[in-house]
């Protein structure tokens, strides 16, 4: 048993309950007298069968809901069965289609052998054309009266996992590839530092499109946080501590919607970049000297200090590539997970189909 | 933006049609996780939940409180103080802030106080606040 004194949210905190007879405010009268030898103290905490419970927190009562009106779950199931009957349609059709693109590719190679000027383009078309082939043949067994929907969906499955898995070594393949040519480029880079003389301005990598330093500055003036709120280290814990999806969701909630995408794509990344960026603004303008963390982060990400050109480029180049491995490995876990998610429905499916015919035979029984 | 344009905004909860009882009982189902002591299940619901609906002030104050528990101060501040902006007369959101205030030493004297003011509330708030403020020798 603990006998440390502690304060409320604290024991609460570590997933005690209180047991102090003087703070006892409960409905149900005063504890019973302590028998484990301990004298009272100003609050005690004990094992979970302590006499006295913290009453559990009430939730408040929303004031504008932001959930549908209740008659809107039966629309979901009318459009979700909507939905299925339109899929079983679409399924019916193309079942219908492998023949007349099976035509159609034999037509196309036809007129290749004929047309010698537009061959590459319709080599092109018929390659295409032949790999739907391709795909709607692996299909085709869907159409097989003789096969039992158990067998159907099992083939199902193999076909799409078959596929899934192709994508996701595909997508390993570019991981690779990606990490490859990073890794040139910055031995490219280190050598041409080292050989010739420091050039600050060149160093600094140029980055294309709408990246992470845009973002920051469209969210960050629509947020109101200004400088000093961006070197404040209790905000910069906050963020670093919520997930992406809840602060762009408080954002929303606080009034900030338009700042939620760029919250909800970066999340924490967001404070390293916007420090970074207002270190590179004040180092910029002259403003004096501007923060020792804000400074460092300035020299990692943007590259534009004045000081160690080279390294800091360098530095920089290798942080977009590390967010870039990094939303890549995003990707793949992404891909993981559908598959994951697909394996699970048609899982359910085969158990929900045996699970109606055992059901069946039991009633029959 | 003013306050109709806030409100204005469809959440995910209303494009698909998500009632409020779905939302309560999800809510029940994290704060079953929560009690349980399984608070990485609790909260990945509530994530889920206030990302959904990001008005739900009751999802914002469950996740305060897993953020509490499980030794997030900051986090947990940041999920009371939105708790409390969608809601600002709300005694549950005001217990739940100052719960979350009690964490900071700057701000331990207001939480404190405003614990004192919540023990006058009748119902759950008010014995949560009374014990609280009772344990903090107030």
């Amino acid at each position: 048993m603990i006998a440390t004194p502690l304060s409320g949210a604290a024991a609460e905190a570590a997933g005690l309950e209180l047991a102090d007879p003087r703070i006892h405010t409960g409905p149900g009268g005063p504890p019973p007298a302590r028998t484990d030898g301990f004298g009272p103290t100003s609050a005690r905490i004990e094992a979970p069968t302590g006499s006295w419970t913290l009453p559990a927190a009430p939730r408040p009562q929303p004031r504008e809901s932001g959930y549908a009106p209740s008659a809107a779950s039966e629309s979901t199931l009318a459009t979700f069965s909507a939905a299925k009957a339109t899929a079983a349609k679409a399924t019916a059709a193309k079942a219908s289609a492998p023949k007349a693109t099976a035509t159609k590719a034999s037509a196309t190679k036809a007129s290749t052998t004929k047309a010698s000027t537009t061959k590459a383009t319709t080599s092109t078309k018929a390659a295409s054309s032949a790999s739907t082939t391709v795909a709607k043949s692996a299909l085709a067994f869907l159409d097989d009266k003789k096969l039992s929907i158990e067998d159907k969906l099992m083939r199902f499955v193999a076909l799409v996992a078959q596929q899934a898995d192709a994508d996701i070594v595909a997508k390993m393949k570019e991981f690779e590839g990606a990490q490859a040519a990073s890794k040139s480029t910055s031995s490219s880079t280190s050598t041409k530092s080292a050989s010739s003389a420091p050039a600050p301005a060149a160093a600094a990598p140029k980055k294309k499109g709408f990246g992470i330093f845009d973002a920051v500055k469209v969210v960050f003036p629509a947020v109101g946080l200004a400088d000093s709120l961006l070197s404040n280290k209790t905000v910069s814990s906050v963020v670093r501590q919520v997930t992406g999806p809840v602060l762009a969701a408080g954002a929303t909630a606080l009034g900030f919607p338009e700042a939620a995408p760029a919250l909800l794509k970066v999340g924490p990344q967001v404070f390293d970049a916007a420090q970074s960026l207002a270190g590179g603004l004040k180092s910029a303008l002259g403003a004096g000297e501007a923060d020792p963390p804000a400074k460092a982060a300035s020299s990692t990400a943007s590259g534009t200090s004045s000081s160690s050109g080279s390294t800091s480029g360098a530095s920089g180049s290798s942080a977009a590539t590390a967010e870039n491995q990094q939303l890549q490995l995003m990707e793949l876990q992404r891909m993981m997970e559908k598959e994951k998610e697909m394996m699970t429905a048609i899982s359910n499916t085969l158990r929900a189909l045996h699970d109606m015919r055992m059901n069946t035979l039991q009633n029959i029984r | 933006m003013d306050a109709a344009d806030l409100l204005s905004r469809t959440t995910l909860a209303e494009l698909r049609g998500i009632p409020a009882e779905i939302g309560a009982a999800i809510a029940d189902l994290a704060a079953g996780e929560l009690a349980a002591g399984r608070l990485d299940a609790a909260r990945a619901i509530l994530e889920g939940l206030v990302v959904t609906n990001p008005r739900d002030a009751g999802a914002w104050a469950l996740l305060a409180e897993t953020h509490r528990r499980g030794a997030r101060p900051l986090a947990a501040r940041f999920c009371a103080e939105v708790a409390h902006a969608l809601v600002p007369g709300d005694p549950a959101a005001r217990l739940a802030r100052a719960e979350a205030l009690l964490a900071f030493p700057d701000e331990r004297l207001r939480a404190r106080s405003e614990l004192a003011a919540l023990a006058a509330e009748r119902g759950a708030v008010g014995d949560r606040a009374r014990a609280l403020a009772g344990a903090l020798g107030a």
